[in-house]
């Protein structure tokens, strides 16, 4: 990092090809829509390159921030549209292409599967639903396995904070998905 | 100790660190005890278990390409960097160090503006600017001492608010009552130019010497990134 902090692109790249699985993901999850989450992990990364002289602690967490807060502008400037929408219509395999979201997984039986891609659809369905500040935390905790730490950081707010908006977020994703899970776990015995 | 009869809401606020065993052993016999008597919460801990597995074994989808950044991406990037943004670190202790400074310069003022403040009222309000006089000389207790000159003039001011009063008071405070006519002024003035100037300090010389340090640290801070980059 310290190289690419001295302006060495080659050693920039490095980092991007490291961290742009990350910030992709954080986008995807965080839009449902695989363009626009390509123009903000692009954007974030320029953004980064930018900024990077300015940089004082861990690469990850601080790149974690710019991808959210694109995305919180993204969002915005989206609103008219509403993402909810757009994700409702990946249903039908329109707006998100089930391949980008993970949602099919050739690796189990069709029973199985079924009910797999079903659960991921009402997850990323349920995900769009949430406000953004808890979506940002269950994304970055839950689905990329930032640390609370990390997550604190990237969000900038206290830990104490950022644990019980987890926590609230938890527990209105388990509301949207309680029948879901439940069939889920009657599947699993 | 908490009693074995948590409410529900108790139960939830405490789900994910239960979870991801974050609870102290007392709240974790409490959760338990509450959960082995109570269906419903159980279920809606079990099914938060779930939740956060479906979550974690979300697939990490691939981008469409690479971010990584093209020579002529990264020199637009360069063109468009924000000057801003390096020099942050030392604009900031620039502030800081202003903000000393200003500070200083006003205690030590006022340490060493008492004893010469307490000279006999005509001489004061000879020093005061000729602009303030004849609103100080329509005080009604010009030469009482500081608080009860304090007060009349602010109603004298007219139009004057209550942080120009403070202002004011504080002022009439720190130079006791002959140095009185000079206190209520309407607006807020840099502590040197409330007081005679000579054999001090001017207010603007800390200032112009930090801004003209804060000048050479971020060129110094430019160049060296510079050089950084090139080599």
């Amino acid at each position: 990092m310290a190289e690419a902090q001295r302006g060495n692109l080659g050693a920039f790249n490095e980092l991007v090809r490291r961290h742009q699985g990350t910030a992709y993901a954080i986008a995807l999850r965080m839009t449902g829509d695989e363009d626009l989450a390509a123009d903000i992990a692009q954007d974030a990364f320029i953004a980064a390159y930018q900024r990077i002289t300015s940089l004082r602690g861990v690469f990850r967490p601080w790149l974690c921030r710019i991808v959210v807060n694109g995305c919180y502008d993204a969002l915005r400037k989206r609103k008219p549209e509403v993402s909810l929408e757009s994700l409702q219509d990946a249903d039908d395999g329109h707006s998100i292409g089930e391949q980008a979201l993970g949602l099919a997984d050739p690796s189990q039986g069709p029973e199985d599967r079924a009910l797999q891609a079903e659960l991921r659809r009402g997850l990323q369905r349920a995900l769009a639903s949430l406000p953004e500040g808890q979506r940002a935390v269950v994304v970055l905790v839950d689905v990329q396995g930032l640390s609370y730490q990390e997550a604190a950081e990237a969000l900038r707010c206290e830990l104490g904070t950022l644990k019980s908006r987890l926590n609230r977020a938890r527990l209105r994703l388990r509301g949207e998905l309680s029948g879901l899970l439940g069939r889920q776990q009657q599947g699993e015995q | 100790m908490i009693g074995r009869d948590v409410p529900h809401g108790w139960v939830r606020e405490r789900c994910s660190a239960y979870l991801s065993g974050e609870l102290a052993d007392a709240e974790r016999q409490a959760f338990e005890s509450h959960l082995a008597g109570c269906a419903t919460c159980r279920a809606e801990v079990r099914e938060v278990d779930q939740l956060v597995a479906a979550l974690r074994s979300l697939p990490i989808p691939m981008p469409p390409c690479t971010f990584e950044l093209t020579p002529a991406q990264a020199a637009q990037a360069e063109r468009h960097r924000s000057w801003l943004w390096p020099l942050l670190p030392s604009l900031a202790s620039g502030m800081a160090t202003l903000l000393f400074l200003v500070v200083l310069v006003d205690v030590g003022g006022q340490v060493v503006g008492a004893p010469r403040a307490s000279a006999p009222a005509p001489a004061a309000a000879q020093a005061t600017a000729p602009g303030t006089e004849p609103r100080s000389l329509r005080a009604p207790a010009a030469g009482a001492p500081a608080p009860a000159a304090a007060q009349p003039a602010a109603p004298q001011a007219g139009k004057s608010t209550a942080s120009d009063s403070a202002v004011a008071q504080n002022t009439s405070n720190a130079t006791t009552a002959p140095a009185q006519p000079a206190a209520p002024m309407p607006i807020f003035m840099p502590p040197a130019m409330r007081r005679p100037a000579e054999g001090r300090l001017a207010w603007e010389a800390p200032l112009l010497l930090v801004l003209a340090g804060t000048a050479v640290a971020s060129w110094a801070w430019r160049r060296r990134t510079r050089r950084r980059s090139l080599g």
